[in-house]
C-alpha cells in the first residue's frame, strides 16, 4: 500500500504583478514505511507542495488542482475542510522548520501534545457507566499520560517537568524534539518534515536527525522529507526527488542518484557538498539563480544556467522520462552529458 | 515575578508618586505673583492702606497662602502624609475628598461604561474585520478609524449634541442639573442617567470602538500569520479552538496593554465632553477649580488622577506577567 499518491499538483498564485505558477503538475508516491526527500533550492515550490499535500494552503489566494491524491489508499482530494481535519494529525502530520516559531508561545508544550490526543478521540477512558465528568476528567488525564510518554519517546529527560513548561523556556533541540513528538503522536501514515533541522546548529542536527530516523523505521511510518541540504538526505532517504522551478527535474533511489546524477541540476547540488575526502580546490558553482516564477524561461527552466544547453533546450520543455531501475530524468542531453564527462 | 521585583516596583511608583505630586504643586504656582488676590475683601473707603495689608495677611494665612512658596509646599506635603487633602476654597469650604466624592461617581458613569463598550464592540468588531480581511467590513473599519482620528471626540459630541439634542430632540443637549440633586437610585433615576449620559458616552465610545478595533484586527491578522497558528491547523484542530485557543489568546496581549492605558485615564473624565454636555464630573470640578485658583481642590484632584494611573499601570504589568510567560519580570535568562 502507499502512504501517499499524487498526480499531477499544481498550485499558483494569482497576484496582481501576475501569475506565479509554484508546483507545476508534480507526482510523488511514497510507500509505507519509505523515506522520501524532496531537493531544490530556496523557492523552488518544495514548501508549497508539502503544503497542498497537508491541503493547508489557502485558498483563495492559492489555486490548487490535483488529478489524484491518495492517503493510506483513502482519497483526500475531494475531503473539505471539515474532512480534512480529522485527518491532519491522525492520519498525516507535519514538523515545522522553526520550532520556536511553531509553537504558540503562551501555552505550555505538554498542552500543545494534549490537544491532538484530545481532537482526535481515540483515548480509551474506561467507560465505568459514571457521568459524563467523570470521562472528561479522564480524557485530559489520559491525553497527558499519553503526552508524557511521547515526550519520553523522543529522549526529553524529566518529561512531567518539561509538560509544564513554555517554548522559550527549551533549548532549540529541545523544541524539535516537541515538534517530532507532535507529529508521531497518532502515528499517523506520512508525516512530512520540512526543513527539520534548518534552525539548529550542526551537533543538534545530527541527534535530531537520528530521533527522527530511530521513530520512523521503528513505527514503520513514511516520511516526506523536504529539505535544500544534500547531506542530511544521504543517510535519511530512500528515494529523492530533486525540484526545480516547480517541476521534478530528477528522481532516483538515494544510492543512484549519489553514485550517478543524470541531471546537470543535480550533479551542481553534489558539486557544492563539502567532503571530509575532497581534494577539489573550489567548490562546483551553479551559476545564477533560480528563475522569476513569474518570468520563467520557454525551453527547459534550467537551460539558462545549464554548461550544456543546446538549442532544443531553449524551445522545449523536456519531460520526465523514466528509464530502466525506476529513475526519472527531465533532460534533453542526458546520455551526451553522461558520455561527455566519461 | 520575583518578591524583590515586586518591592522595587513598588518603591519606584511611590517615588514616581512624590515628584509628580511635587511638580503638580509648583507648576501652577508659577507665573502667579498673587494667588489670594481674588479672595481680598474690597478695601473699604475708611481703611488705611497699612491695615489693608493685615487684612490681606489675615486672609492670605486663611487660605494657606502665607509665607514663601516652599514653606506652603512643606507644609501641604506635611499634611498630605497624614491623608489630609486640605479644604477648597469654593464658598462653605467644603473637604477636597467631598468635592471629589460628589464628583466621581457621575465621571465614572461615562468613563467605565465608555471603556466597557469601547472593549467589548471594538474587540467583536476587530475579530470580524480580520477574519473578513479585504471585504467591505474590514474596509469600513478603515475608512471608520480615518474618521475618527481626523474628527476629535468634542467635534463629534458637538455634531451629536446640535443634530440629536437641539434640532431633532432625541437626547437631552444638556444635563439636566436636578438629576444630580434628585438621584435616589429609584429605577426612574437610573433610566434619567442613562438617557443623559448617552450622548456624552456616545461620542467618546466611537473612538474608542474604533481605536480597539483597529488594534484587535491588526493584532489579530499579525498573529493569524504566525507558524503555530499553520501549527495548530496541522494538527487537526478544529477551526474554533484554532481561533480561541491559539489566535486571539496570542491577539489580546497588545489589547490588554491598550486597556490597562485606559483604566488608568478612567477617574480623570473628560474635560471637554462634560464641558460640553455641562455634565458634574470631575472635569468640570478640575475646569471650575483651575479658573478659581482653588490650589487645594487642583491638588487634590492631580493627585488623586496620578495615584490612580500610577497604581493602574502596575498593575497592568504584574496581569501581562501573567497572560504571557514570556514576560518574566525582574529575572534575569
Amino acid at each position: 500500500m502507499k502512504a501517499l499518491e499524487v498526480k499531477n499538483l499544481k498550485v499558483v498564485f494569482p497576484t496582481a504583478m501576475g501569475i506565479v505558477r509554484a508546483v507545476e503538475g508534480i507526482d510523488i508516491e511514497i510507500e509505507q514505511g519509505e523515506c522520501v526527500a524532496i531537493v531544490g533550492e530556496s523557492g523552488c515550490g518544495k514548501s508549497v507542495t508539502s503544503l497542498a499535500v497537508m491541503k493547508l494552503l489557502s485558498t483563495p489566494p492559492a489555486i490548487m488542482r490535483v488529478d489524484k491524491m491518495e492517503l493510506g489508499g483513502v482519497n483526500i482530494k475531494d475531503l473539505s475542510d471539515k474532512q480534512m481535519q480529522k485527518v491532519r494529525g491522525k492520519d498525516i502530520s507535519m514538523i515545522f522548520q522553526d520550532a520556536l516559531t511553531a509553537l504558540n508561545p503562551v501555552m505550555p508544550i505538554g498542552k500543545q501534545i494534549d490537544e491532538i490526543f484530545l481532537a482526535h478521540g481515540n483515548l480509551n477512558f474506561e467507560t465505568d457507566g459514571e457521568g459524563s465528568e467523570h470521562k472528561h476528567f479522564n480524557r485530559k488525564k489520559e491525553a497527558k499520560r499519553r503526552t508524557i510518554e511521547a515526550l519520553k519517546l523522543v529522549g526529553i529527560s524529566d518529561a512531567e517537568v518539561r509538560y509544564k513548561a513554555y517554548p522559550h523556556q527549551l533549548s532549540g533541540g529541545m523544541r524539535q524534539r516537541v515538534l517530532i513528538a507532535m507529529a508521531f503522536a497518532c502515528n499517523p501514515h506520512l508525516i512530512i518534515a520540512d526543513e527539520p533541522t534548518t534552525a539548529l546548529d550542526v551537533t543538534i542536527q545530527a541527534q535530531v536527525l537520528d530521533i527522527l530516523k530511530n521513530l520512523q523505521k521503528e513505527r514503520k511510518t513514511s516520511l516526506m522529507l523536504i529539505t535544500h541540504d544534500l547531506s542530511i538526505v544521504m543517510n535519511m532517504a530512500d528515494e529523492i526527488y530533486v525540484m526545480y522551478s516547480g517541476k521534478i527535474v530528477e528522481r532516483a533511489k538515494t544510492r543512484d542518484l549519489f553514485v550517478k546524477p543524470l541531471h546537470p541540476y543535480t550533479m551542481g547540488l553534489l558539486g557544492s557538498i563539502a567532503r571530509l575526502d575532497d581534494e577539489r580546490g573550489r567548490f562546483v558553482q551553479i551559476p545564477s539563480s533560480l528563475p522569476n516564477p513569474m518570468h520563467k524561461p520557454q525551453g527547459c527552466y534550467f537551460h539558462p544556467r545549464c554548461q550544456y544547453a543546446t538549442e532544443k533546450c531553449k524551445q522545449e520543455m523536456p519531460c520526465l522520462e523514466e528509464l530502466p531501475g525506476g529513475r526519472y530524468v527531465r533532460c534533453w542531453n542526458y546520455k551526451e552529458i553522461e558520455h561527455a564527462k566519461r | 515575578m520575583k518578591a524583590s521585583y515586586v518591592i522595587k516596583r513598588i518603591l519606584l511608583t511611590v517615588l514616581i508618586f512624590f515628584i509628580v505630586v511635587t511638580l503638580c504643586f509648583f507648576i501652577p504656582r508659577i507665573g502667579v505673583t498673587d494667588p489670594a488676590s481674588r479672595y481680598y475683601p474690597p478695601q473699604p473707603a475708611t481703611m488705611s492702606d497699612e491695615d489693608y495689608e493685615v487684612l490681606k495677611e489675615i486672609t492670605r494665612e486663611q487660605y494657606g497662602l502665607d509665607g514663601t512658596t516652599f514653606e506652603q509646599y512643606i507644609r501641604y506635603m506635611g499634611q498630605l502624609f497624614q491623608g489630609d487633602l486640605g479644604t477648597s476654597y469654593q464658598s462653605g469650604s467644603p473637604s477636597v475628598i467631598d468635592c471629589i466624592a460628589e464628583c466621581l461617581p457621575w465621571t465614572l458613569v461615562l468613563s467605565v461604561t465608555n471603556l466597557l463598550i469601547s472593549l467589548v464592540i471594538g474587540v467583536i468588531i476587530g475579530t470580524m474585520a480580520a477574519w473578513k480581511r479585504g471585504r467591505w467590513q474590514d474596509k469600513a473599519l478603515l475608512n471608520a478609524s480615518t474618521f475618527t482620528t481626523a474628527l476629535p471626540s468634542f467635534f463629534i459630541a458637538l455634531l451629536l449634541s446640535f443634530y440629536l439634542g437641539f434640532e431633532w430632540e432625541i437626547f437631552p443637549a444638556y444635563t439636566d442639573q436636578n438629576m444630580v440633586s434628585n438621584f435616589d437610585w429609584s429605577w426612574q433615576a437610573i433610566s434619567t442617567v442613562m438617557y443623559n449620559a448617552a450622548l456624552p458616552i456616545f461620542s467618546m465610545a466611537i473612538g474608542g470602538i474604533v481605536s480597539y478595533g483597529q488594534s484587535t484586527r491588526n493584532s489579530v491578522i499579525a498573529v493569524s500569520g504566525d507558524e503555530f497558528i499553520l501549527t495548530a491547523k496541522a494538527k487537526g484542530l478544529s477551526n474554533n479552538k484554532v481561533i480561541y485557543g491559539h489566535t486571539l489568546r496570542n491577539a489580546m496581549l497588545p489589547i490588554v496593554t491598550q486597556f490597562g492605558m485606559n483604566i488608568s485615564g478612567l477617574i480623570g473624565g473628560s474635560v471637554v465632553i462634560e464641558k460640553i454636555f455641562n455634565w458634574n464630573g470631575m472635569g468640570t470640578l478640575f475646569l471650575t477649580a483651575n479658573g478659581n485658583n482653588d490650589y487645594p481642590l487642583m491638588m487634590g484632584i492631580m493627585i488623586f488622577m496620578s495615584a490612580f494611573a500610577l497604581v493602574a499601570n502596575l498593575l497592568t504589568d504584574f496581569v501581562y506577567s501573567l497572560l504571557d510567560p514570556r514576560v518574566t519580570l525582574g529575572e534575569r535568562r
